[in-house]
C-alpha cells in the first residue's frame, strides 16, 4: 500500500527551476536587457541584494565602455578575478594596445576570444541559467549595450583538506577519504581510474539547493539497465534541499520499511573504484564525502577492502570472523536469554550452575535484564557520538564502571549477562559497515523478544523471518541475497571466503556486467 | 478492505499471547537434580501412616524411598560471593531431599511441597537404584519407569546399581568434588584408567536392554563413609530381575570377553618376579562352530596391546625373545581371569551377559530366527554352548627404561 503511494509521488516530474519560482511570485520572468543599468537592477532584485553579492562596474581599457562583474563573494575566487578578468580587461587592452571595437557585441567577442585568459569560459543570454551559475561560483560579465553575457568559471571556495577516513579505518590500504567538494571526489576516483570508459554523469537535484549529483560508472563494465534505472530514479526526486547523500539513498531505495541498508555509502574512494570495477555504480553528492554505491549485495556490507588487500588466508579467515560477529552481534543477547528461561538443559551442566548462582538474588527475569543491559549499551553508544571528544571519554569510563562493576555487585544484573552484553557489543563494533550494524542492532531487540516469548523456537523463528525478509529483499532490483539466494556459484569465490587474486578472474554474476572477464589470459 | 490485516494482527497478538511463556523459568528458580537415589523404604512407620491418613485408598506393596540430590548454586560458587548466598550458612553445594510413596511421580510432585525449587531433571547424571529394589520382580523396571517416561528427563543419565543402600551414595562427601552426584559421575569416566569398572551404562541403554531378550550388567557401586567405590558388575537376567554381582576381577575377565577395555592394567609373574602392563587397547572378535545347534562352539579372541608399565624382574627387555615370553605370561593372565569370569557367568550363573546371543543375531540372523526361544531359554542353547578364549598380547615398548638396578645385582 505504502509502496504504491510512494511510486505514484514519485512519478509527478521534476520541472521547477528558479523561473518556475519566480513564475509562481507571479513577476514575469526576468530577462536581460542590453542595458548595464537595467541587468544590475534586475539581479539585485531578484537576489534581494544580499550582504555576498558582488557587482563590480569598470571601464575597458581606457574607453569609455562600462561593464561589470558579477559574483559571490567566497564562492568565486576574487585572486583569479583580479588578474584574468580585470586585470586584462583594464591594463592588457591598453598596455597590448588592442583596438577596442565600438561596437558592444563586437566588444564581448574580442574580450571572450582574445582577453580573458580562463580556461572555462561561456556566452548566455538566458538570465536563470546565468543566475545559477552565479550562485555556484561563476562570474558574470556584462558589456553595457550587448546581448550575450560572458559566464567566467571562477569557484573558488574554502575546501577541507583530505584526511583519513573516520568512519571507515584500516590497517592496510589508502589514507585517503573523500572531502565535501565533490570536484576533489571525482579526483579521487578518476585518479583511480584511468580508463577512457570511466563516465561521470552530472545532475542537479533539489528546488532550491540545487545540489550537483554525479552518477559514476564505467562504461563498458555497468549493467545498463541498471544505469538507466538508476538515471530514471534520480530524475524522479522532487525535493527541496539535499544536504547529504542520504537524501538521495532514501529517495531511491527499494523498500523503506526494511531495516536494511539497500544503498551502501563510503568515505573511502578505494572503496568506491572497486565497487566501480565490480561493475556497480557511485552516486557522488556535492557537500558530503559520503558517497553512495549501489547495488547493494550483503557481501558488499561484511566485507572491508582489506580482505582484498591482505593476502587470501587473512582476508578469508578475517571474513570468517564477520560473519560470526555478525550473529553474534544479533544473536547472543536472545539465545542468552532463551537458554536461562526456557532451555537450562541445554547448557553444560557446571555452566548451567554457575549460572543459577550468579544469578541467585538478580531481581528480574534474565528477559528485563537483558533488555536493560543492551538498552544502557545503546544509550552509551549513541552518547558518545554526540559528545565532543574531550568529554566523549568520560562517557566510556562511566558507562563501563557502571554496567562492568556497580550494576553487578548491586545485584542488579548478573555477570554473565554483562560478558554477553559487551560480546555483543563488541561483535557490532566489528561489522565493517555502521548502517548494517545499526540494522543489527534493531534486529537484536526482535530476537531478543522472540527468545523471551518463545525461547529457541523464537530465535529460530526471527532468524527465519529475518532470512525470509533478506532474500525478498533488492538493492535497485537486484538480489541482496546474491550469490547465496539466488544461487550464483561462480560468485562464491569471493563471498564468504576469499580466494586468491588469480582465481578471482570474473567480474560478479550477481551484477550482470558487460564485460565479466577481469583477466585476460584467465590468470596464471 | 482494512479487514484482513486487522485480523492477522489479532492471530498474531492471540497467538503470542494466549501460548506464550508457559515453560519460562528462571534458571535460579528451577531446582536442578544431578541424582536420584532409589531404596526400598525400611520402616513399615511411613506405610501405616499414609494408612491413617486415607484408609480407602487402594493398597499397592512396593514402596519406593527416592533420595533427590539438588543442587544449590549458591554453594557451588567458592568464597560464597555473589549475592543471596546468604541464606545457605553451611555453604554445601548440595541438598538432599528423601521422600517416600509408591508412584516416583507422585514422589516428584511431592517434593513440591517441601522446596521452593521444583525438581528438574534434565541435568539428572545418575541414577542409582538399590540392590533390594532391583532384586525385587520388576522392581528394577518400575523404578526407571518415570525416569524414561518424563520428556524432561535424558537418557543419558549414568545408571549404577548400589551394594547397599543407595541413598548412602548420594550422601557421601567427597574432597575433590563438591556435588555427591558429580564426584559419582566423574568416577564412571575413569573407565579408560581401569578395566574393573564396566564402562558407562546409561538410561537408555538400559531401557534397551530391558526390552531386548538379553542378560545384562549393570555397574556396580559400593558407598562408604567419604568415597565410593566404583566396581563390579551387577547381573540381571533376561527377565530383568537381579541375579548377582560379578567381583573387580570378574568384571574385568567380563571387559575382555565383550571387548569393552579402553585402558587399565594387567598383573603377570615373570620368572618368579612381579610384572604389569599398561593396556592401551583390545581387539575383540568371535569365531563360531555352530553345526552342531547343542553343542554351539565360540572361540573368543582377545587381542590386547599395551605397554610394559612396572617389573620387578631385571631382565634385558631388548632381547626379543624375553619380549615374547613376557607377552605370553600376560596373555596367560588375560585368558585365566576371562575362563574364572565364564565359569561364574556361564556354568554358575548361567546368563549371556557376553552377549554371544547378540553377536549370532547379528552375524547369523537366520539361525538366530529359529533358536531365538532356545537360547537363555527353552532348550538352553547357551548352557550347552562351549566357550573358549585365546588371547594375544602385544608389548609395544617397555617404557623409559629397560632396568631399574643392574641384572642380579652384581
Amino acid at each position: 500500500m505504502m509502496r504504491r503511494f510512494l511510486s505514484q509521488r514519485r512519478k509527478k516530474k521534476t520541472s521547477s527551476l528558479i523561473a518556475e519560482r519566480l513564475q509562481q511570485r507571479n513577476d514575469p520572468a526576468p530577462t536581460l536587457s542590453t542595458s548595464l543599468q537595467q541587468n544590475m537592477e534586475t539581479f539585485k532584485t531578484v537576489l534581494g541584494s544580499p550582504h555576498d553579492l558582488l557587482i563590480r562596474s569598470f571601464y575597458i581599457g581606457n574607453t569609455n565602455h562600462s561593464c561589470a562583474v558579477i559574483a559571490i563573494d567566497g564562492l568565486a575566487n576574487c585572486d583569479m578575478l583580479d588578474m584574468q578578468v580585470l586585470g586584462h580587461i583594464q591594463l592588457m587592452i591598453s598596455t597590448a594596445s588592442k583596438v577596442v571595437p565600438t561596437e558592444p557585441d563586437e566588444i564581448i567577442r574580442m574580450l571572450y576570444e582574445e582577453v580573458l585568459s580562463v580556461v572555462e569560459i561561456s556566452k548566455s543570454t538566458d538570465f536563470t541559467k546565468t543566475l545559477e551559475s552565479i550562485l555556484s561560483g561563476d562570474t558574470a560579465l556584462i558589456v553595457d549595450g550587448a546581448s550575450e553575457i560572458i559566464v567566467i568559471d571562477s569557484k573558488g571556495w574554502k575546501t577541507r583538506s583530505i584526511e583519513e577516513p573516520v568512519s571507515e579505518g584500516l590497517v592496510r590500504g589508502p589514507r585517503d577519504g573523500f572531502t565535501e567538494s565533490i570536484r576533489d571526489n571525482t579526483v579521487h576516483i578518476r585518479r583511480r581510474i584511468k580508463d577512457p570508459n570511466l563516465r561521470f554523469e552530472g545532475s542537479i537535484v533539489g528546488r532550491r539547493s540545487r545540489t550537483d549529483v554525479i552518477i559514476a560508472y564505467i562504461d563498458n563494465i555497468a549493467d545498463p539497465e541498471l544505469l538507466n534505472e538508476v538515471r530514471r530514479r534520480i530524475s524522479t526526486i522532487d525535493v527541496d534541499e539535499v544536504e547529504e547523500s542520504g537524501f538521495i539513498e532514501q529517495w531511491i531505495e527499494d523498500d523503506f520499511l526494511s531495516p536494511f541498508p539497500q544503498i551502501h555509502n563510503t568515505e573511502r574512494p578505494d572503496k568506491v573504484s572497486g565497487a566501480l570495477f565490480q561493475g556497480r555504480i557511485a552516486v557522488l553528492v556535492d557537500g558530503t564525502p559520503m558517497v553512495l554505491i549501489l547495488p547493494v549485495t550483503i557481501g558488499l556490507l561484511l566485507h572491508s577492502p582489506e580482505d582484498y588487500y591482505e593476502r587470501w588466508i587473512v582476508g578469508s579467515l578475517a571474513r570468517l570472523l564477520r560473519y560470526l560477529a555478525a550473529f553474534l552481534a544479533v544473536y547472543s543477547p536472545a539465545f542468552y536469554i532463551a537458554l536461562v528461561t526456557f532451555h537450562p538443559g541445554l547448557i553444560p551442566s557446571d555452566l548451567a550452575f554457575s549460572i543459577a548462582a550468579t544469578r541467585d538474588g538478580v531481581p528480574f527475569p534474565a528477559f528485563v535484564e537483558a533488555i536493560m543491559m543492551v538498552t544502557t549499551m545503546e544509550l552509551l553508544q549513541e552518547a558518545g557520538i554526540r559528545l565532543p571528544k574531550p568529554i566523549g571519554q568520560t562517557i566510556g569510563i562511566v558507562g563501563g564502571l557502571v554496567i562492568g562493576d556497580a550494576a553487578v555487585s548491586a545485584g542488579i544484573v548478573s555477570p554473565v549477562m554483562v560478558i554477553v552484553v559487551a560480546l555483543t557489543a563488541i561483535a557490532s563494533f566489528a561489522i565493517p559497515s555502521y548502517h548494517l550494524a545499526i540494522a543489527f542492532r534493531m534486529i537484536r531487540f526482535f530476537a531478543m523478544f522472540m527468545a523471551g516469548i518463545f525461547g529457541i523456537y523464537g530465535v529460530v523463528l526471527s532468524f527465519i523471518t529475518i532470512m525470509i525478509h533478506l532474500s525478498n529483499l533488492t538493492s535497485i532490483g537486484y538480489p541482496y541475497l546474491a550469490p547465496l539466494a539466488p544461487q550464483m556459484p561462480r560468485d562464491w569465490k569471493d563471498m564468504i571466503l576469499r580466494a586468491p587474486v588469480t582465481f578471482l578472474k570474473t567480474r560478479p554474476d550477481a551484477l550482470h556486467p558487460k564485460d565479466e572477464n577481469r583477466m585476460q589470459t584467465g590468470g596464471s | 478492505m482494512n479487514r484482513q490485516p486487522t485480523a492477522f494482527c489479532i492471530f498474531l497478538l492471540l497467538s503470542t499471547l494466549l501460548a506464550g511463556c508457559w515453560d519460562q523459568v528462571q534458571i535460579e528458580e528451577r531446582g536442578f537434580v544431578v541424582g536420584v537415589a532409589i531404596d526400598k523404604p525400611r520402616t513399615k512407620e511411613a506405610e501405616q501412616q499414609a494408612k491413617q491418613e486415607a484408609p480407602d485408598k487402594p493398597q499397592v506393596k512396593e514402596r519406593f524411598l527416592v533420595t533427590h540430590q539438588f543442587v544449590v548454586p549458591g554453594g557451588l560458587v567458592s568464597g560464597g560471593q555473589g549475592s543471596g548466598g546468604g541464606q545457605n550458612t553451611a555453604n554445601e553445594a548440595y541438598h538432599n531431599l528423601i521422600s517416600e510413596g509408591d508412584s516416583l511421580f507422585e514422589i516428584s510432585r511431592e517434593l513440591a511441597t517441601r522446596t521452593s525449587r521444583t525438581p528438574f531433571y534434565q541435568h539428572m547424571k545418575i541414577l542409582i537404584v538399590s540392590e533390594d529394589v532391583a532384586r525385587t520382580k520388576n522392581g528394577f523396571a518400575r523404578a526407571l519407569d518415570f525416569y524414561l517416561r518424563d520428556p524432561d528427563s535424558r537418557r543419558s543419565s549414568k545408571v549404577f546399581i548400589s551394594n547397599g543402600p543407595a541413598k548412602e551414595v548420594l550422601e557421601v562427601k567427597p574432597k575433590t568434588e563438591k556435588l555427591p552426584a558429580i564426584y559419582v559421575n566423574s568416577i564412571g569416566e575413569n573407565v579408560t584408567k581401569n578395566s574393573r569398572m564396566l564402562p558407562e551404562v546409561r538410561l537408555g541403554d538400559v531401557h534397551e536392554e530391558l526390552l531386548s531378550p538379553f542378560s545384562f550388567v549393570v555397574p556396580r557401586i559400593r558407598p562408604e563413609e567419604q568415597e565410593v567405590k566404583l566396581a563390579g558388575a551387577a547381573v540381571f537376567t533376561y527377565d530383568n530381575q537381579l541375579m548377582g554381582f560379578l567381583g573387580e576381577e570378574e568384571t574385568e575377565g567380563l571387559n575382555f570377553l565383550t571387548g569393552k577395555v579402553s585402558g587399565g592394567m594387567v598383573k603377570g609373574k615373570f620368572k618368579n618376579n612381579l610384572v604389569s602392563m599398561n593396556i592401551q587397547g583390545i581387539k575383540h572378535s568371535i569365531e563360531t562352530d555352530l553345526r552342531d545347534r547343542q553343542r554351539m562352539k565360540f572361540t573368543i579372541i582377545i587381542e590386547c596391546e599395551g605397554t610394559l608399565a612396572e617389573s620387578y624382574a631385571t631382565t634385558d627387555y631388548l632381547n626379543h625373545t624375553a619380549m615374547e615370553k613376557l607377552e605370553q605370561v600376560f596373555a596367560e593372565e588375560i585368558k585365566r581371569m576371562s575362563n574364572d569370569t565364564i565359569k561364574k557367568v556361564h556354568k554358575q550363573m548361567k546368563v549371556d551377559v557376553i552377549k554371544l546371543g547378540s553377536y549370532l543375531k547379528q552375524h547369523h540372523f537366520s539361525l538366530w530366527k529359529k533358536i531365538r526361544q532356545d537360547w537363555e531359554t527353552g532348550q538352553h542353547l547357551y548352557e550347552k554352548s562351549e566357550i573358549t578364549v585365546q588371547a594375544k598380547v602385544y608389548l609395544r615398548n617397555i617404557g623409559a627404561i629397560n632396568r631399574t638396578e643392574r641384572q642380579n645385582n652384581r
